[in-house]
């Protein structure tokens, strides 16, 4: 019994002792740095392969490990990076890039042309999902000692964002190729991820690179990515200071964290919107929606306000028409509410294509909520329009509607980056989500005549597409969903980019 | 004996060979698009196909199938599809994690729920009444909502414990301990309840053997008595209990990991299986698998111990 005793007595002791020795402080950040940052968010980066990275909340990850040719500024304006200048032929078709000579990558190997080069060419030959950013390239050339000459089939409007995002991402040529790249990366870029504090898809921990080319850019000893599979669980570290900035999606979130005290930063990008595609406008399968008076009757039935409230909860969408981004050059805020509910004008429009109603089949999503389901069922019904939900199975929905099994949809897509990607994923003839290679020779004009305009001439195309979408109601948005960015404005401080949903890691300071 | 063990390891390896292959077929069962989930919305078809030939999806079933298990046996469990680490070496840093929560919230409640049902069955009256209550109470009190409320109470309004994150044993016992204090509590809170009444019932019902009334009369002492006599016959129940615990743990902790964003295996196994991670489902579904006939094996040799009936040749 004294044995037994005894064993119990050492066991208590140990055990307080164990939970007394706190090991300085809670799981935060790791090791003795003086500055961390450290952001949560509820995506984990796929691969940390360059060429593989994704776009959006996955900007951060790669802008810690991996410089660009371009920096793009808060502003948008564009700055030199690793490319000290860029040019232009005459055609478009060609780049110069001249290069720094003073940037080393993370294993020691030098950067320069050559590492370019690999990099233009690891990057177009990939399946990652941004590799259309150097479609048509047709050659890469080192053409002078830190000089690269790159020269693609047609323009791309977008080569210069391009060269400040995916495309201009720099991996150490040694690392391309190899598996290992997937997980660790190699960069040129300020912060190199610690392997012993990294969990894959949990935690990740980059430290500072001591010998980094660009002080100026590296505020931070430390930034740590934390992955949150629950956002109430991102809200909690928020909170007890465990992380110090993360965008939130639930409206409950945002009411606690704003009530909790913190800032909620909403950038002018939206992070996605709600709404109508009408893949069927040649009425192959539903006869009715070749008629763009059918397919305005159907964008004037909807009840926008009340969707929106019940997809999102509270007042925290913007009502909007258009599919191009507010802070785009082609939106614009009059045509932002160019249809709204209207029953009676949408049963006129009805009337006035002499068709008395119709069945639409639409796919039905988790990515819904019941309530959505149920008021566009009912908006529709009220001009005739007999809705079907169709049950698919969660994984194959995406699949089925690229592969045009259906004359439409409702959807909730993620915002692109720019507006050549609006039209390079949605518009034209091959766009992914132009399943059915509906062409129009107006908008097919308008697209062909892009990549050889130049700036002010392509904004002015661009607001021509965007009134013909709107005219033609090819995709029907109806609001876009915000974002949410949550700071913890007494730890650091934050600076949004423009036309992106998170900001840009150099956009941080330490608050002191 | 031997053949005893013999049995239970065939069985076992049955087991384990039977368990990921189901697991593989309910994955590829259902259609899928998973090529389309690691690109996402704005990758063409040909980006698409191109991946899906990259992961060998086109490839039969069974093919794909015995590919992995070949693999398998030579300790190559693949690559996740989606965050591209090695499954063993996301095993590596998860199955810690989980085992950690498992393993302390298994031998608190074993602790806590032996002494609790040997008191109530022994003392009965009043301290076996407020067991009864208490079991109620753990019963009902939702496992999720005590976690919430264990970070609320203990992390945010009075920062006594990490409110989420893990630290492994390596970067110190006190930092771990730290870690997983909330989540433990939030386990052990059904789990003790649970044990302490099996153990409670089990204990009562040795009290009134005829041998336990011999003992007394020929003037034991009531510890011996407990620890040497009651608690021996009585062990294979709780034992018993706390292996169902164990291993009923080891799924049921997803929801802990969720809540302390602790990188578990359960967690692991919810969003990889919503992906279509098959790699990693099946990475997870393997392991766990092992745990559980290893567990078995362990219970199976605790009860023999307990009774010696049991040792069946």
């Amino acid at each position: 019994m004294a044995r037994w005793k005894t064993a119990g007595i050492v066991l208590l002791a140990g055990a307080l002792t164990v939970t007394g020795c706190s090991g300085g402080g809670d799981t935060g950040p790791s090791g003795d740095a003086e500055s961390v940052l450290s952001i949560g968010s509820t995506t984990a980066p796929q691969s940390w392969d360059p060429a593989d990275i994704g776009d959006a909340n996955y900007k951060p990850y790669a802008q810690a490990s991996y410089d660009t040719l371009i920096l793009r500024q808060p502003d948008g304006e564009y700055a030199p990076m690793l490319a000290k200048t860029w040019s232009f032929s005459e055609d478009n078709r060609t780049v110069t890039l001249d290069l720094r000579d003073d940037v080393t990558f993370s294993d020691g190997e030098e950067f320069n042309d050559e590492a370019v080069v690999a990099n233009f060419e690891h990057f177009s030959s990939g399946t990652g999902p941004l590799s259309t950013q150097l479609a048509g390239l047709e050659s890469a050339e080192a053409t002078g000692e830190f000089t690269v000459t790159a020269t693609f089939a047609e323009p791309i409007p977008d080569l210069v964002y391009n060269l400040s995002d995916a495309a201009g991402r720099m991996a150490s040529p040694a690392s391309l190729g190899s598996d290992r790249l997937a997980t660790v990366p190699v960069g040129s870029g300020p912060y190199v991820m610690s392997e012993a504090d990294t969990v894959q898809g949990s935690v990740y921990t980059l430290t500072a690179r001591e010998d980094y080319w660009n002080p100026e850019l590296q505020e931070f000893d430390e930034v740590e990515f934390r992955v949150f599979e629950d956002e109430s669980a991102l809200l909690n570290a928020l909170r007890s200071g465990q992380i110090d900035a993360g965008n939130l999606t639930n409206p409950d979130s945002v009411q606690n964290a704003t009530a909790a005290g913190y800032t909620i930063l909403k950038p002018e990008a939206h992070i996605s919107w709600f709404g109508l595609i009408l893949f069927d406008r040649d009425g192959t399968m539903v006869p009715e929606l070749a008629d763009p008076l059918v397919r305005e009757a159907l964008a004037w039935a909807i009840d926008r306000e009340t969707l929106a409230s019940v997809t999102l909860g509270i007042d925290d969408g913007s009502i909007d028409t258009q599919m191009f981004n507010e802070g785009s050059p082609a939106w614009s805020s009059e045509l932002a509410g160019t249809y709204h509910y209207d029953v009676d004008k949408a049963k006129a429009l009805m009337a006035e294509a002499g068709v008395d109603g119709f069945t639409l089949t639409l796919p039905a999503s988790g990515l819904f909520t019941q309530g959505m389901m149920t008021g566009v069922q009912n908006n529709l019904a009220e001009i005739g329009v007999d809705v079907v939900w169709e049950d698919v199975p969660a994984q194959a929905f995406i699949s089925d509607m690229l592969g045009g099994t259906y004359a439409a949809s409702v959807m909730v897509l993620g915002a692109v980056p720019t507006d050549w990607s609006v039209v390079q994923n949605y518009l034209t003839p091959t766009s992914a989500w132009n399943p059915l290679g509906t062409t129009n020779d107006e908008l097919q004009a308008l697209i062909d005549a892009i990549p050889g305009q130049n700036d002010t001439e392509r904004e002015a195309s661009y607001r021509d597409i965007n009134q013909f979408v709107i005219d033609n109601n090819w995709f029907q948005p109806w609001f876009w969903a915000e974002e949410n960015f949550a700071v913890n404005e007494d730890a650091v401080q934050v600076e949004l980019q423009l036309q992106q949903n998170v900001p840009s890691i150099y956009n941080y300071s330490p608050a002191a | 004996m031997l053949t005893f063990l013999a049995k239970r390891i065939l069985s076992g390896l049955v087991l384990i060979a039977l368990i990921p292959s189901l697991a593989f077929v309910l994955m590829r069962a259902g259609s899928s698009d998973v090529a389309r989930q690691i690109l996402g919305q704005t990758a063409s078809e040909e980006q698409v196909a191109a991946r899906a030939d990259a992961l060998g999806l086109d490839r039969p079933l069974v093919s794909q199938y015995l590919d992995w298990a070949g693999r398998a046996l030579r300790g190559d469990l693949g690559v996740s599809w989606f965050t591209n680490e090695p499954v063993a070496q996301a095993m590596a840093t998860r199955v810690p994690a989980t085992l950690s929560l498992v393993i302390v919230t298994t031998i608190i409640a074993a602790v806590i729920a032996v002494a609790l049902g040997l008191a109530a069955a022994y003392y009965k009256g009043w301290l076996d009444r407020v067991l009864q209550v208490l079991s109620i109470a753990g019963f009902a009190l939702p496992g999720f909502w005590l976690a919430l409320m264990l970070v609320v109470w203990l992390a945010i309004d009075n920062p006594i414990f990490p409110a989420t994150g893990y630290a492994s044993i390596s970067d110190g016992i006190g930092a771990w301990a730290r870690s997983i204090t909330l989540p433990v509590t939030a386990l052990a809170v059904g789990a003790v309840t649970a044990t302490a009444q099996q153990v409670r019932g089990a204990v009562r019902d040795v009290l009134q053997q005829d041998w336990v009334r011999t003992l007394r009369a020929r003037g034991i002492s009531r510890g011996s008595l407990i620890f040497k006599h009651v608690l021996r016959s009585a062990g294979v129940a709780g034992l018993t209990v706390l292996g169902l615990q164990f291993i009923g743990l080891l799924g049921g902790a997803v929801f802990v990991e969720r809540v302390f964003a602790i990188p578990g295996m359960g967690q692991v196994l919810v969003t990889s299986t919503a992906q279509g991670d098959l790699p990693l489902v099946l990475g997870v579904v393997l392991v766990t698998t092992l745990i559980v006939v290893i567990v078995n094996l362990v219970i199976d040799l605790g009860v023999g111990f307990f009774n010696p009936k049991a040792r069946l040749s």
